[in-house]
C-alpha cells in the first residue's frame, strides 16, 4: 500500500504539474464548452424567436387583411415572431444595422388593393403585391430570418391562390408535439455530451500512449524497472492515474456546466448516464493503451494520436449527426466507438440520432474495449518491458 | 576473507550477430570498488544490465549475495542501487520529492535530509527535476541509487559529460560510500575516475575482460617504466634516428611519446640526436603510466576510440 500511494502521488504531481496535461484534458473541454455553449446556448426547442421590423405603409382593408391575419398568428406568445412596427423604411433598416432587428418586411401601399384584386378579378391588369424584405448580408441568423419571413409569405401566396381555384383541397394537418418526459432538448446539453466525450479522447489517444512511450523513450520506465517495481504494477497505477485525470476533467466539466452555465438535468446524473460516462472512458483509455504498444517510435505517436483524434471527433458525430455524412464516410462512423458511445449519452438525455436498440450500441465499443486490451496485453512488453 | 557479494560466471549475450557480452567471469567482495573500464561499445553497460535485471542475459550465471536465482528477485532488488548511464526521472518532481518517490518503492528507505546533506544538494531541495544542471542531476542520480540504502550500488559512467569540478565533487559523494562499507561498481571510460576511486579495475574491449587487477597490478602487467613526451622546434619531418627507437608514438600533431625504463638514458639518446639533426627538444614531460597506456598497449587502440 505504501509502494502504490507513493507512486500514484508522485505520478499525479507530476501531471497535474504540467500545463500541458492539464489545459488539454481539463481546462480545454472547459473553454470549449464556454464557446459552445455562447453560440448556440440561446438555441433550444422552445424560444427560437426571429426579430421582424414591420413597416407597413398602409391599413390593411378588404381581402388584404389576410396578411394581418397571417402576421398576427405567427407573431405574439407561441409565434416564432416577435414584430415591431416601424413607420419609416429607414428607420427600421437603420435597426437593422444595429443589430436590434433580424430582418425587416415592408409592405408597400396598395399591397391590400393587389391582393384583392388577384383574388376576386380573374386575369388581373393590377399586377402582383410586392412585398420588401431586408436582411443583414453575411449575418446567418438574419439570412435564416429572412428565409422564415419568406416561407410565411409564400404561406400568404397559397392562401391566394386557394381562394382563386373552387376546387382546391386543403389539408387537415394537426400538429402533435411531442418531448421527452416532459423535458426539453437544449443544445447546452447536446454539446454538453460531446465535451465529455471529447475530454475522453483527449486523455486517451494523448497522455495515456505519450506518457508510456515517452517514459520509455526518455528511460524513466528503466530507472522505475531497476526498483522493486514490477511493469504489471506501474502500468495499472498508470492507468489508474490517467483515468483519474478523466474523471476530474469530467468533474470540471459538470461543475462549470452546472454552477456557471446554469444546466441542472437530473438526467445527466442518472446512474444510467454515469454509467454510459465510465463505459466511454474505459473504452477509449483501452484505445490509448493499445496505441502505445503498436506506435514504436514518439515522433509517429503524435501523428497518430492527432489522426486518432479527428476521427473519433468528428467522424463519431461528436459536432455533427453522422447522419448527415455521404454515404461512403457513412461507413467509417458505424465501425468507430465514439459514434455509439455518443449516441449512448444522447439516447439518455432523449434524443435519438441512430436507429438502433439501445443495448446494440454497446457491440461496436465492447469490441474495441476486448480488442485494444488483448492487444496491449500480447505486445505488452513493448512499451512495458525492460529492452 | 570477505563475503562475496556478486558472482557473474560466463555471462553472454547477442545482439544478432554481435557478441556484446562474450563469456564475462568475476566477482565482487563485500565493501569493494570495482571499476569496469572500456571504450564505447566495449558491453559495459550491457553486462551491469544483465546483473541488474534489465536486460535478459543469454547465457551465464549470476550469483546475488550467495543465492542464484533465474531471474533477479525483488528481494535481491531491494538490497541493489542502481543508477544508470541515462537517468531520467519525473521532470516535474522537486528533488526532494523524487527522493521520497523512489524512497517510498523499496521496504527500506533513507531519509530525504540525509540523502541531500550526503550530495550537498540543500540549496536545490525544491527545485523540479528540470530545472538542475547536468552536475546536480548527477549527485540526485546517486542519491537516489542508495536512497534504500543498499549494499551493492551500480553507478553507470556517473560523471559522464559533466565538467572536471562537478566531476571532482562527485568522486568526493562516491568515495564516502566507499567509506560507508558499500559495495560499488563503476563502469567508465574515464581512467582517472577508475585510478581515483577503485580498489580493483577490469578492462573489457569487444565483450570480454582483457585484463582485471589493481590499479598497480595493471601498470606492472605492461611495464614498469615512465614516458618520455616531446615536442621538435620543426614540423616539417620527424628524424628517421627518433622514429627508429622501440615504442616511439606520435601522441599529436607534434607531440611524440617514448616508452622508457632509463629516463636519464632516453633523455641522452633524444638530445643526441637533436644535437646530430640540428633540430630542438621542447616541452618535455617525464610521466608515469596510467590505465590509458596499459588499454593502448593491450588494444592497439586509445580508450577513447
Amino acid at each position: 500500500m505504501k509502494k502504490f500511494f507513493s507512486f500514484f502521488t508522485g505520478l499525479i504531481k507530476n501531471d497535474f504539474r504540467d500545463f500541458q496535461t492539464i489545459f488539454w484534458a481539463v481546462i480545454f473541454p472547459v473553454v470549449l464548452f464556454i464557446i459552445f455553449s455562447s453560440i448556440f446556448g440561446g438555441f433550444s426547442e422552445g424560444d427560437f424567436k426571429v426579430r421582424v421590423g414591420l413597416v407597413k405603409e398602409e391599413e390593411f382593408t378588404g381581402l388584404g387583411a389576410i396578411l394581418d391575419t397571417v402576421l398576427t398568428q405567427v407573431s405574439g406568445e407561441n409565434g416564432p415572431l416577435i414584430i415591431t412596427e416601424y413607420d419609416d423604411v429607414d428607420e427600421a433598416v437603420a435597426q437593422l444595422r444595429r443589430d436590434k432587428q433580424d430582418v425587416v418586411l415592408q409592405i408597400p401601399d396598395g399591397t391590400s388593393a393587389k391582393i384583392t384584386s388577384e383574388i376576386m378579378i380573374k386575369n388581373s391588369q393590377v399586377g402582383a403585391a410586392n412585398l420588401n424584405v431586408y436582411y443583414f448580408g453575411g449575418n446567418q441568423f438574419s439570412e435564416i430570418s429572412r428565409d422564415i419571413v419568406v416561407q410565411i409569405m409564400n404561406g400568404v401566396n397559397t392562401e391566394i391562390e386557394k381562394r382563386q381555384n373552387n376546387d382546391f383541397q386543403d389539408y387537415a394537418t394537426q400538429l402533435d408535439p411531442v418531448s421527452s418526459e416532459g423535458q426539453s432538448f437544449s443544445y447546452d446539453v447536446y454539446y454538453l455530451l460531446s465535451v465529455l466525450l471529447m475530454s475522453y479522447i483527449i486523455v486517451s489517444v494523448f497522455n495515456m500512449p505519450m506518457g508510456l512511450l515517452e517514459a520509455k523513450e526518455k528511460g524513466t520506465n528503466k530507472k522505475i524497472f531497476s526498483t522493486p517495481i514490477s511493469p504489471l504494477f506501474y502500468f495499472s497505477t498508470y492507468l489508474l492515474k490517467t483515468a483519474l485525470v478523466g474523471v476530474l476533467s469530467t468533474a470540471v466539466v459538470y461543475l462549470y456546466a452546472g454552477f456557471i452555465s446554469g444546466i441542472n438535468d437530473p438526467r445527466l446524473y442518472s446512474p444510467q448516464f454515469i454509467g454510459v460516462l465510465l463505459f466511454s472512458l474505459a473504452v477509449m483509455l483501452s484505445i490509448g493503451m493499445m496505441m502505445a504498444v503498436l506506435v514504436k517510435k514518439f515522433t509517429t505517436l503524435i501523428g497518430v494520436s492527432q489522426i486518432a483524434n479527428y476521427l473519433f471527433m468528428f467522424l463519431g458525430g461528436l459536432w455533427f449527426p453522422v447522419i448527415s455524412f455521404p454515404w461512403a464516410i457513412r461507413w467509417i462512423t458505424y465501425v468507430l466507438p465514439t459514434t455509439y458511445l455518443i449516441e449512448m449519452m444522447r439516447r439518455l438525455i432523449g434524443l435519438t440520432t441512430l436507429q438502433m436498440d439501445f443495448s446494440g450500441l454497446f457491440l461496436v465499443p465492447l469490441i474495441w474495449l476486448i480488442g485494444s486490451i488483448v492487444i496491449f496485453f500480447i505486445k505488452f512488453k513493448r512499451v512495458m518491458g525492460y529492452e | 576473507m570477505s563475503e562475496c557479494v556478486l558472482k557473474v560466471t560466463d555471462l553472454k549475450k547477442r545482439y544478432g550477430e554481435v557478441r556484446a557480452v562474450d563469456g564475462i567471469s568475476f566477482e565482487v567482495k563485500k565493501g569493494d570498488v570495482l571499476a569496469i573500464l572500456g571504450p564505447n561499445g566495449a558491453g559495459k553497460s550491457t553486462t551491469v544490465e544483465m546483473i541488474e535485471g534489465l536486460r535478459k542475459k543469454d547465457s551465464g550465471e549470476i550469483e546475488y549475495f550467495g543465492e542464484k536465482p533465474v531471474h533477479i528477485t525483488k528481494e535481491v532488488k531491494e538490497r541493489m542501487g542502481v543508477q544508470l548511464q541515462k537517468s531520467a526521472f519525473l521532470d516535474n518532481l522537486t528533488v526532494k520529492e523524487t527522493l521520497e518517490f523512489f524512497g517510498g518503492l523499496y521496504k527500506k528507505a533513507l531519509k530525504s535530509s540525509e540523502l541531500i546533506d550526503m550530495m550537498s544538494l540543500g540549496e536545490k531541495q525544491k527545485s523540479k527535476v528540470k530545472n538542475l544542471s547536468g552536475g546536480q542531476l548527477q549527485r540526485l542520480a546517486v542519491a537516489v541509487s542508495i536512497v534504500n540504502d543498499p549494499d551493492i550500488v551500480f553507478l553507470d559512467e556517473p560523471t559522464t559529460g559533466l565538467d572536471p569540478q562537478a566531476r571532482r565533487m562527485l568522486w568526493e559523494k562516491i568515495e564516502n560510500l566507499k567509506v560507508q562499507g558499500k559495495t560499488v561498481i563503476i563502469t567508465t571510460h574515464y581512467m582517472e575516475e577508475a585510478e581515483v576511486l577503485a580498489d580493483e579495475i577490469i578492462i573489457f574491449d569487444h565483450g570480454k575482460i582483457i585484463a582485471r587487477g589493481t590499479l598497480q597490478e595493471l601498470l606492472d602487467s605492461v611495464s614498469k617504466g615512465k614516458y618520455v613526451e616531446f615536442s621538435l622546434d620543426k614540423v616539417d619531418g620527424i628524424p628517421e634516428e627518433l622514429k627508429k627507437i622501440e615504442g616511439f608514438k606520435e601522441i599529436e600533431k607534434n607531440r611524440y611519446s617514448l616508452p622508457t625504463e632509463d629516463v636519464e638514458k632516453t633523455l641522452s639518446i633524444i638530445f643526441n640526436i637533436s644535437h646530430k639533426e640540428n633540430f630542438y627538444i621542447e616541452n618535455i614531460t617525464i610521466r608515469k603510466m596510467n590505465l590509458e597506456d596499459v588499454f593502448l598497449v593491450l588494444t592497439g587502440r586509445s580508450l577513447r576510440d
